[in-house]
């Protein structure tokens, strides 16, 4: 692309687009690339359909006071929506209960995992029927997950509160209490979805070459070096996969909220997405609601690639 | 494989709510979100047929139709086919269709299909249709949460008389001198209590409270008897008495215009009609958390609950949870040092959400509310429970003969003859700012604020969600 | 070596001699214990769902909690397909699941295959772009999609639900990694043989990259299966609804709550991906596992 720019300019651009073609023709076997386009089509239909155009299409609506009922007429305000968002103390309490969460969720849903993984590679007996235990919450949908916490997290006479009535007095009123109900879905949320990375981490840890070990017993390095200089740089891309793919997911969570307290107490759990979804479908506004999915779009990136670097570097 | 009613266990189990603590769990979820006066706490007697658990205890009795309620109508059953998307299921859900089938049998060339929507998702799922043209012919409104739509909506003026109603209700309706729903009903919110309880407390089960200190006295006096004595609820059910409360000593929860909003309860009567909330729990009226208060006045084991006028539909004979014992109903109208008597009320609404008609369906939709807003009345309020929303089906002798009138609607009437209606503020976001409101009074209820605190927070919230 | 020729070693007399040998017996209960104290943990939840769903209501509503039921009852779960419509929804979860992932296998396959074993001008790019998307969250799309599907007409339907998962770019990234490594003397040989293009991509790719397909089939059904917030919007009828949604409105169109039955409608509603999980847990790690190396 760049060098039929480039030609443009030095030959005209009748001359260069010839040129190009000319190349392409070359290059390219003629009936092979209509089947290879043919072939690819189905899916770049669906891709653009559905992920390309709403995204730039998303950034449309985010510019206009967007009457859902009567698209026709909603009314460009540019950045508006935007500056309305900076100032808007719902979106800031709803951003920081995420923060929130991602805060109570990574570590656990990282480091269990690692921990968990490395303990069923060791040669336990079991290691199947643990294996599967720890895989498969990884099978339910959230509405299963958030119903079956919500029981165990249970005012008077639920599990939880039943059991630990015996080592405290008074133990936390779960989802009720504004202190605890964040600290409840993240427990739900934990048990739910540590099962991917868990798996992830297992193949990650079943590649590292057993011979490494065996050079650094030799050496009589502890198990705690071995760890340190084996372990986990040989596993750092997948770490980092795990990582990511948890951050971006814990910023997105939805349903457990929605399910489990509806956001509530005093809106302890009100999420950013919950606030998307209520602002576009309770309070019909779509135009702010595609800002707000535009500007989590925007931190999600910046996470993703900060955590790269961060822990890439961090040799 | 054993049943519930064959195990000696179970025999005296609905018993052991009063000995021990009972178990309760956390539901302030969407139960009462969707806004006041939502129907659809009809339950699963209504959404999914009847229960096993409640009344009787032998067999599941599974509705098989309930959930897949609705009307059905051939095409070339009539030259005008009406779409209609119900929120009501159920207990009031049942009566409503039967009307509907009773109006398609005596109109020549209008029919009604009714397609049952859940109540929980009705607003949300209006809106959607909306957005994509897909809206039903005739919607349901409640009065609080019809703003949103107004745009969309058919004014009815020119195919509804509006004169037989009565004009608190149909003022609920009226914007910029046109109206936008033909009313249903009106429904409030009132205490239903266990006579027995009553009796066996010391306490005249036909002379129930009318003020604060009558009230707390009872509430005592039930408790000293070994029961929870009220429970005002969670969620959307704390505003149905706080915001009567708040309204009887001279506050509207909210005041202006849309666009311009203020919150109005932030303020000593505010705190006065909020601390009750506290004190209920502190003086053993009710649990701190809820979830059981309903199902242990079910089986005869609590005071008092507040519920709407729709309780009606399941507590009677049939309807899936019949009370095996005396119960009676009396107005929230109770705060302490009230000036007025005012208890919230909403209406249901038919509305029409599309402006495409043709001058003959029209016709028939304005046939069809007069046929059931109007001329029905009566069957309406004495079967499903709300009140009636006419000045002659209020007035008739009907309706008194009706069984449903003893019970509750006696009560209804009279808020409604003493002009007492107060109908939550309809905004742009009324969901949103009844939110804001209910979360921080159930703070109160749980102990985790203050009044004043939480009154402070929630003003706070509804001045961010006006803004 | 195994914790029972360590207890035999302490009963000889012959442990602890040396502080390693002490040390590595301690790690082993340590790991032990941490592990199938996770494992028991971890299948709590599982047991409540299954115990409370047979328990009746005077065991519900106890001020304690009962783990193990103290008599059986069944009629949550025959009210549970008398009177609610699971059935009907379990039918559109498996028409939504099941049709979603058809199709996604095929798209997913033919690009792969194109993007892997033809060549055409801006197959790079397209790749890149493809590959891009993956840093897009699917909520950022919510808004703008379901104006579109509105458009086209889809709300309320299997189609509109459908759609968006077949944009995914996931599946044709895995297959990519797999399609590449197809032998290319074994597509030259099937060329010499006569083979068309469309044949070798029915005949030879298709058959020989089963496992891989296998994997990304169990992946995009079970996502689909238990999709929330998506079919959450589109979805506007009853009868329309999938599981995960229908359990969450049984909860919601409740008066008081129903544990018993709520518990009950959990535990079908994850059966039948549970019976695939225990069928086809190789396929289903190597599923994960395959994203894990596309990271």
């Amino acid at each position: 692309m760049l060098d039929l720019i480039a030609a443009m300019r030095t030959e005209g651009p009748r001359q260069a687009l010839n040129l190009w073609w000319q190349e392409m023709v070359d290059e390219y076997d003629r009936r092979e690339s209509a089947e290879g386009i043919l072939f690819a089509l189905p899916y770049l239909i669906a891709f653009v359909g559905f992920m390309l155009f709403p995204l730039l299409y998303g950034f449309y609506m985010s510019l206009y006071d967007w009457d859902a009922l009567n698209p026709e007429q909603s009314e460009f305000i540019g950045l508006g929506n935007y500056q309305t968002l900076v100032n808007d103390p719902r979106f800031w309490e709803a951003l920081w209960n995420t923060v929130w969460f991602v805060i109570l969720t990574v570590p656990p849903l990282v480091i269990l995992a690692l921990l968990l993984a490395l303990g069923v590679n060791r040669n336990v007996k079991g290691q199947t029927l643990l294996r599967t235990i720890f895989f498969s919450p990884y099978i339910l949908t959230v509405a299963v997950v958030s119903l079956i916490w919500v029981e165990l997290f249970a005012g008077e006479g639920g599990f939880i509160r039943y059991w630990l009535g015996f080592v405290m007095e008074d133990p936390p009123r779960f989802l009720i209490d504004p202190t605890w109900a964040m600290v409840s879905i993240a427990v739900a949320t934990v048990w739910w979805s540590i099962a991917f990375n868990f798996i992830i981490l297992l193949a990650a840890r079943q590649n590292v070459p057993d011979r490494l070990y065996e050079a650094a017993k030799l050496d009589g390095a502890s198990s705690y070096r071995m760890m340190r200089d084996i372990t986990i740089p040989q596993m750092r891309n997948p770490l980092i996969f795990v990582v990511i793919i948890t951050f971006v997911g814990s910023f997105q969570v939805f349903g457990q909220p929605y399910i489990m307290t509806d956001g509530g107490p005093r809106f302890s759990t009100h999420t950013i997405v919950m606030y998307l979804y209520t602002t576009g479908f309770a309070g019909r506004d779509f135009g702010y609601a595609a800002a707000i999915g535009y500007v989590l779009f925007l931190i999600l990136i910046t996470v993703s690639v900060v955590n790269y670097y961060v822990l890439s570097e961090n040799e | 494989m054993t049943m519930q009613g064959d195990s000696p266990t179970d025999e005296g189990s609905s018993r052991q709510y009063t000995d021990r603590p009972v178990r309760s769990r956390l539901n302030n979820r969407r139960r009462f979100l969707q806004g006041v006066g939502v129907t659809g706490a009809v339950g699963l007697a209504g959404c999914v047929g009847s229960l096993p658990g409640f009344g009787d205890d032998d067999e599941p009795e599974a509705g098989e139709e309930d959930l897949e309620g609705g009307v059905e109508v051939d095409e070339g059953d009539a030259d005008v086919i009406l779409r209609l998307d119900s929120l009501l299921t159920g207990g009031d859900g049942d009566p409503f269709e039967a009307m509907v089938e009773d109006f398609n049998a005596q109109s020549d060339n209008v029919a009604v299909e009714v397609t049952r929507v859940p109540w929980d998702e009705y607003y949300d799922q209006l809106f959607t249709a909306m957005t994509a043209d897909e809206a039903p012919d005739i919607g349901f409104s409640h009065s609080s949460q019809i703003v949103p739509f107004l745009d969309n909506l058919t004014p009815l003026d020119d195919y509804v008389d509006y004169d037989p109603y009565v004009d608190q209700i149909v003022d609920s309706v009226e914007y910029e001198g046109q109206h936008y729903g033909a009313p249903l009903d009106t429904h409030m919110a009132a205490a239903y209590y266990n006579k027995e309880i009553y009796e066996e407390a010391g306490l005249d089960p036909e002379d129930p409270p009318s003020n604060w200190e009558e009230f707390a006295e009872a509430n005592d006096a039930i408790v000293d008897a070994g029961y929870y004595a009220f429970d005002y609820g969670t969620g959307m059910h704390i505003c149905r008495s706080w915001g009567g409360w708040l309204r009887s000593r001279g506050h509207e929860v909210i005041e202006g215009e849309e666009g311009n909003w203020e919150p109005n309860f932030n303020n000593e009567d505010g705190v006065a009609v909020t601390e009750p909330l506290r004190e209920a729990v502190e003086r053993d009226w009710t649990p701190t958390e809820d979830d059981n208060s309903w199902p242990s006045f079910v089986e005869g084991d609590f005071g008092a609950v507040v519920d709407g006028t729709w309780a009606w539909s399941r507590f009677r004979e049939g309807g899936g949870e019949e009370l095996d014992f005396d119960w009676g109903t009396y107005d929230l109208s109770l705060a302490p040092g009230k000036e007025e008597d005012w208890t919230m009320c909403d209406s249901h609404n038919l509305i029409v959400p599309q402006s495409d008609h043709s001058e003959e369906e029209l016709e028939g939709i304005g046939e069809f509310f007069e046929y059931m807003t109007q001329e029905r009345a009566v069957d309406w309020s004495a079967e499903a429970g709300h009140l009636a929303a006419t000045t002659e089906a209020l007035g008739s002798d009907e309706l008194r003969e009706r069984e449903a009138w003893d019970y509750s609607l006696h009560t209804f009437q009279d808020i409604a003859d003493n002009e007492e209606l107060y109908y939550w503020p309809a905004t742009q976001n009324t969901d949103e700012y009844s939110e804001a409101i209910y979360q921080s009074l159930e703070a109160v209820r749980y102990g985790q604020q203050d009044a004043q605190e939480a009154l402070d927070e929630a003003e706070q919230r509804c001045r961010d969600i006006f803004s | 070596m195994s914790t029972k020729s360590f207890l035999n070693d302490i009963r000889n007399g012959e442990t602890f001699e040396n502080q390693d040998a002490r040390n590595l017996f301690f790690r082993k209960i340590a790991l032990y214990a941490g592990l199938y104290g996770a494992a028991l943990l971890f299948i709590i939840p599982y047991l409540w769902m299954i115990s409370r769903g047979f328990q009746p209501r005077w065991q519900l509503f106890a001020a304690e909690p009962y783990l193990i039921p103290r008599e059986i009852t069944f009629q949550w779960y025959s009210f549970l397909f008398e009177g609610t419509p699971i059935i009907r929804w379990t039918i559109n979860t498996i028409i939504i699941a099941g049709g979603a992932t058809l199709a996604v296998l095929l798209v997913d396959s033919m690009i792969a295959y194109s993007l892997t074993r033809l060549n055409w001008p801006g197959k790079r790019v397209v790749f890149s772009v493809i590959v891009a998307s993956f840093m897009v969250p699917g909520i950022v799309n919510l808004i703008p999609v379901y104006q579109i599907i509105v458009e086209l007409g889809l709300l309320n339907s299997y189609l509109g639900v459908m759609l968006p998962v077949i944009a995914g770019p996931i599946g044709v990234f895995m297959l990519v990694q797999f399609f590449k490594d197809f032998p290319d003397e074994i597509e030259e040989s099937a060329r010499i043989d006569g083979f068309s293009t469309f044949q070798i991509y029915t005949r030879l790719i298709l058959p020989m990259m089963k496992s891989a397909l296998t994997a990304l089939g169990l992946f995009i059904f079970i996502w689909t299966w238990n999709a929330f917030l998506w079919p959450l919007i589109l979805l506007q009828e009853e009868s329309m609804y999938t599981l995960p949604i229908g359990l969450v409105v049984l909860q919601d169109t409740m008066t008081a709550q129903q544990p018993g039955l709520i518990m009950a409608s959990a535990l079908f509603a994850s059966l039948p991906l549970f019976i695939v999980f225990l069928l086809l847990q190789k396929q289903l790690v190597e599923a994960v596992q395959m994203q894990g190396t596309v990271g």
